[in-house]
């Protein structure tokens, strides 16, 4: 296990930059994830951490050691594939002792290393099928235990859930937790999911466009998002945002929106009267009644253990999650608070977040 | 009232069960006709006059009558040059099938390693395929007769070949370059396919693994093309037991008995001595030959070929 | 119902339009099966012409096919009933094929032809077990053909009518020289050479019989011309016949031996003097064997009669006049031979003397129906004596043994 360092790594393809010059640290045994919208270049650094993309300007650094011109087998990394990548023609045990005999590793050592890794992973009677005859949850575990084996620094992950369904994700999620509180090793994990972010990481990547957009623990990225695009992308249900102009009525500031509806805002909100912001709260900050800001009911989604509420307030739909089920009919007409406290606000022109 | 139900509900009871619904068996046999017409005119009834055929001793002109297993004790036992045509023939397989095989793997791997002109150099390698092999045995002949063009390259590089179509050693490495100048654009193209279509993901996670280009290619590339390359060989393996056209018009068998195949001993044996039924009963040899060398190689493939599902 | 009833009326009616032509019209048309390339077909429909010019109520078809092809196809049309009414036929096939075509015999005294007019050994050539099976349109024997200039500038004596062996060999060794041969050897020369020599091929039975003392020797000795003393190129098997006719014309060598058919295109591609002498001899006296071909009647022909007559016309003088003119055959009717050696060949010297010693001193080609297979195993085997890899003996024992 080692640090990983990024430094200020750009990524060209001819005149076309995809990666403008990230720059991020991972603490020695730290579970990094990576995530963000399709095109935002998380795979294509993963990509150069592992060596399967040139590096066009910039280091990474495992351990101590600069790895821009090494091979991937003398990073001392292994990664995990979204398509698993399992020799179709090995057998689980041959796939996973590949890497040791090309290193001409010993017989008792392979046999003991891969042992060992099914051990751990559950696979030992598995070691004698196919990957055609596994399902896809076992799949994933022997690509896991053939990185496993080769005991490496540095475990990459690129979106190795994808292609299962949606129990077994959760399943699995657990499982790769487990894992890295077992073996202890620095992990790179590159997903889209915002929710097995929030799940799995120590910290957290959000990247958007070729850059970083934020860094740091999932709750602290989840209640101080530093713009605009981090609130709306992480968390479920999405944030809610409400441009408008910062007006002060009756001695509190509110949000006044084109339409005229106004909304609470806390007293620090003060601070930028006259301007216009956009007002961000999550579904679980709205309330229904008893009073507030007058919507109608669209949609009901009850998921069992909250309700989401899809409203219209003039022509802005808001989405709330509320608790205990209350009894709302399409159509009908409902009073919204929000917690004036939980407000986020951000500069509309640049997205970042206002203090 | 009640019995004529009955005895309609019993009679929908007994009535079999049909494959298809009446019409489409009816409309698929009409759309099958013309090419099952085709197949049992042109393929399964002239089989079955060879096989017949085999048995006599029709001589073209003539009836033919009936003489038992005496073309097959002929030429297992009294034909001086039988097992010579066998010999070359087998000897003629071996050497073109890896030759073929082991060429056109290499071009296939190369052309699949390029990053520019990967299109054009599989058209270039192909071109050969679209020629007819009578016109590329004559011009192959051409190069090779005595004081042509290979002849005044080998003096220019003072090696001591000359004459090799009248060279009893040389003449079927002749007859064998010609055919690989030929048949090696065909495969090239196959296996190129089938390497450019091994996922890219296998070769990363093998790369990680630290396996080497070559590594790579043994161990990971080659198995997961053996389908196509079992594929490649059996019909390579095939058409070369039958070969004909570069004998005919380089050699015509010769010098001597040393490029005499058993393609070339049906001809020469039909319609120049215009011994039909002998003929036939070599052609049901080869027949044999070619079966017992496709079920080896099946027998192969059970250990060497990978298959995906 | 009504669709079919007028389809059944319009077709009877067609036919029967048909049968009111065909009782009108009283003309024959045979069909004539020859071999030639796309150039000769002027020549050969000038002779279909003459048919009809003198009897307008037959025409004939000609059906021209190359020369290899045509004995390919030969047995395969006869084998599916279409072989022509009128098939041309070579000597040295007709054991094969003579079960193919009529016996002429009774049509030539019926008809009135003169056996006499014709030369004698091509008369035998095309019969059969003492039956004629087609009349002849040209014969010839293999001669000798040597570039005159060549001999000239070597300060040689042009060769003597009875010239020996020896007096051969000297003359292509003094004219092997700067990179050309004195003498291109083809496969038949390894057939006619020998019996020149006074070699047999065959036994008392007309079985082939290679391997006796005098054949191997003469053999031996055409072969010794290209294996020991390089006086020839080698020819490989695949080559076709005329692999030396190519060379002599383009000056390559000085010597081939061919028949007079080979004489038009010959003469065509040369710009040299050419000379003819008969086949040199051994220690008796000259012996040559011609060769010829003719035409014959399908036996299976439905107009036997009218084809006869059309097979006059065909051997007629005139058409014998018309060929040999043109040169591309030396007529089987001895008269007609002058126009041969007048007009066709009058370039070519001493033509008339070395054909009319040759025609005088002939011997029977003898030949069986393992003919064809003998021939294709001397194209196969002798390559491989003239290399010298392998002795006379051997390979004639190897030819020997694969004749069944």
């Amino acid at each position: 296990m080692a640090k990983l360092t990024i430094r200020n790594v750009i990524k060209r393809y001819g005149a076309l930059e995809v990666l403008h010059g990230v720059s991020v640290a991972a603490q020695d045994g730290e579970f990094v994830v990576l995530v963000g919208p399709s095109g935002c270049g998380k795979s294509t650094l993963l990509r150069m951490i592992a060596g399967l993309e040139s590096i066009s300007d910039g280091e990474i650094e495992i351990g101590d050691r600069v790895v821009n011109d090494l091979e991937p087998n003398e990073r001392d990394i292994a990664m995990v594939f979204q398509t698993y990548a399992l020799y179709p023609h090995m057998t689980v045990r041959d796939n996973m002792a590949f890497s040791l005999k090309l290193a001409r590793r010993s017989r008792q050592e392979i046999e003991q290393k891969v042992d060992d890794a099914a051990g751990i992973l559950d696979l030992t009677a598995l070691l004698d099928r196919y990957p055609r005859q596994l399902s896809g949850g076992q799949r994933q575990r022997v690509a896991m235990g053939r990185a496993i084996v080769r005991n490496p620094a540095v475990f990459l992950f690129d979106e190795p859930l994808s292609n299962l369904d949606a129990k077994l994700r959760v399943q699995m999620r657990t499982e790769i937790k487990t894992l890295h509180q077992r073996l202890g090793t620095t992990m790179v994990y590159v997903t889209h999911d915002q929710m097995e972010a929030m799940t799995m990481a120590d910290r957290i990547v959000v990247m958007h466009g070729g850059g970083i957009e934020q860094v740091g623990p999932p709750l602290q990225i989840y209640d101080e998002p530093a713009n605009s695009f981090v609130a709306g992308f992480i968390g479920s249900p999405s944030m809610n945002f409400i441009d408008g102009l910062v007006v002060e009525r009756g001695g509190t500031a509110e949000l006044q929106t084109e339409e005229g509806v106004h909304w609470p805002l806390p007293e620090s909100a003060r601070a930028y009267l006259g301007q216009s912001v956009r007002l961000g709260i999550r579904p679980e900050h709205i309330a229904v009644g008893p009073d507030g800001v007058q919507a109608r009911v669209n949609i009901v989604e009850p998921t069992g253990s909250d309700t989401h509420l899809q409203l219209q307030v003039g022509s802005q739909s808001i989405i709330a999650a509320v608790r205990d089920r209350p009894s709302v009919s399409v159509g009908q007409p409902v009073p919204l608070r929000i917690d004036a406290n939980k407000v986020h606000l951000f500069d509309l022109a640049s997205g970042k977040r206002l203090h | 009232m009640l019995d004529k139900h009955r005895s309609a509900i019993t009679q929908s009871k007994t009535r079999p069960r049909r494959w298809f619904r009446a019409g489409e068996g009816r409309t698929a046999f009409f759309f099958l006709l013309p090419g099952l017409i085709g197949i049992l005119l042109f393929l399964v009834l002239p089989i079955f006059a060879s096989i017949a055929l085999s048995f006599t001793d029709w001589q073209l002109l003539g009836t033919p009558h009936f003489v038992g297993f005496a073309n097959y004790t002929r030429l297992f036992t009294a034909d001086p040059q039988f097992w010579t045509v066998l010999r070359n023939t087998v000897f003629f397989t071996v050497e073109y099938l890896i030759l073929n095989i082991v060429v056109s793997l290499g071009l296939a791997t190369w052309i699949s390693s390029l990053k520019f002109g990967q299109r054009w150099f599989r058209g270039i390698f192909f071109l050969p395929t679209f020629t007819p092999l009578i016109a590329v045995a004559i011009v192959w002949m051409l190069i090779f007769t005595s004081g042509g063009l290979f002849d005044s390259l080998m003096e220019r590089l003072s090696l001591p070949f000359s004459g090799v179509l009248n060279s009893q050693t040389l003449a079927m490495q002749a007859v064998i370059l010609t055919s690989i100048w030929a048949g090696v654009g065909y495969n090239t193209v196959l296996f190129n396919a089938a390497l450019d279509m091994v996922p890219a993901s296998y070769l990363e996670a093998a790369r990680i693994d630290g396996a080497t280009a070559w590594d790579r290619f043994w161990k990971i590339r080659l198995p997961l093309i053996s389908p196509t390359l079992f594929f490649g060989t059996v019909m390579t393996a095939i058409t070369s037991l039958q070969v004909f056209d570069q004998i005919f018009v380089m050699t015509k068998g010769g010098p001597g008995s040393a490029t005499a195949t058993l393609g070339y001993a049906i001809y020469q044996r039909g319609f120049q001595n215009f011994q039909m039924g002998y003929a036939s009963a070599i052609a049901w040899v080869m027949f044999a030959l070619i079966m017992a060398l496709t079920a080896l190689q099946f027998w192969f493939q059970r250990k060497w070929v990978h298959y995906d599902n | 119902m009504k669709r079919s009833s007028i389809f059944a009326a319009a077709l009877a009616a067609s036919s029967l339009l048909g049968i009111g032509a065909q009782a009108q019209d009283s003309t024959v048309t045979i069909t004539w099966q020859m071999w030639g390339a796309p150039n000769d077909t002027q020549l050969w429909q000038q002779l279909a012409d003459l048919v009809t010019r003198q009897y307008p109520d037959i025409k004939v078809e000609l059906q021209l096919s190359g020369w290899t092809d045509y004995w390919t196809r030969l047995p395969v049309l006869a084998a599916s009933g279409q072989v022509a009414d009128i098939i041309s036929m070579q000597s040295m096939r007709m054991p094969n094929f003579y079960s193919l075509l009529e016996p002429l015999d009774d049509y030539v005294k019926d008809g009135g032809v003169e056996v006499a007019d014709f030369e004698t050994s091509i008369m035998a050539g095309l019969s059969y077990d003492g039956r004629l099976y087609a009349l002849p349109y040209d014969v010839g024997p293999w001669m000798v053909f040597y570039n005159r200039d060549k001999f000239a500038a070597a300060g040689l004596k042009e060769p003597a009518k009875d010239w020996t062996f020896d007096d051969f060999k000297a003359a292509a060794k003094a004219l092997t020289k700067d990179g050309t041969y004195g003498y291109g050897t083809q496969a038949f020369d390894f057939i006619a050479g020998p019996i020149a020599l006074g070699a047999e091929y065959f036994n008392a039975d007309n079985q082939f019989d290679l391997t006796n003392p005098g054949f191997v020797e003469a053999f031996g000795k055409y072969v010794d011309l290209t294996a020991k003393d390089k006086l020839s190129p080698v020819f490989a098997s695949a080559a076709d016949a005329s692999a030396a006719s190519g060379r002599f014309a383009s000056g390559n060598v000085a010597m081939y031996i061919d028949g007079p058919w080979t004489l038009l295109t010959a003469q065509a591609n040369a710009d040299f003097e050419i000379g003819t002498a008969p086949l040199p001899r051994g220690n008796d006296r000259s012996r040559f064997i011609t060769a010829g071909s003719g035409w014959g009647i399908s036996a299976t022909s439905q107009h036997k009669d009218a084809a006869f007559k059309a097979l006059q016309v065909l051997t007629g003088p005139k058409a014998a006049e018309i060929l040999g003119s043109a040169g591309r055959a030396l007529p089987a009717r001895l008269a007609e031979q002058t126009y041969w050696y007048d007009v066709a060949a009058k370039s070519v010297s001493g033509t008339r003397d070395t054909l009319q010693y040759m025609f005088a001193h002939t011997t029977p080609f003898r030949i069986n129906e393992k003919w064809n297979q003998f021939e294709n195993l001397v194209m196969q085997y002798v390559p491989v004596a003239l290399t010298g890899d392998t002795e006379p003996k051997a390979v004639l024992a190897d030819i020997q043994n694969q004749l069944p």
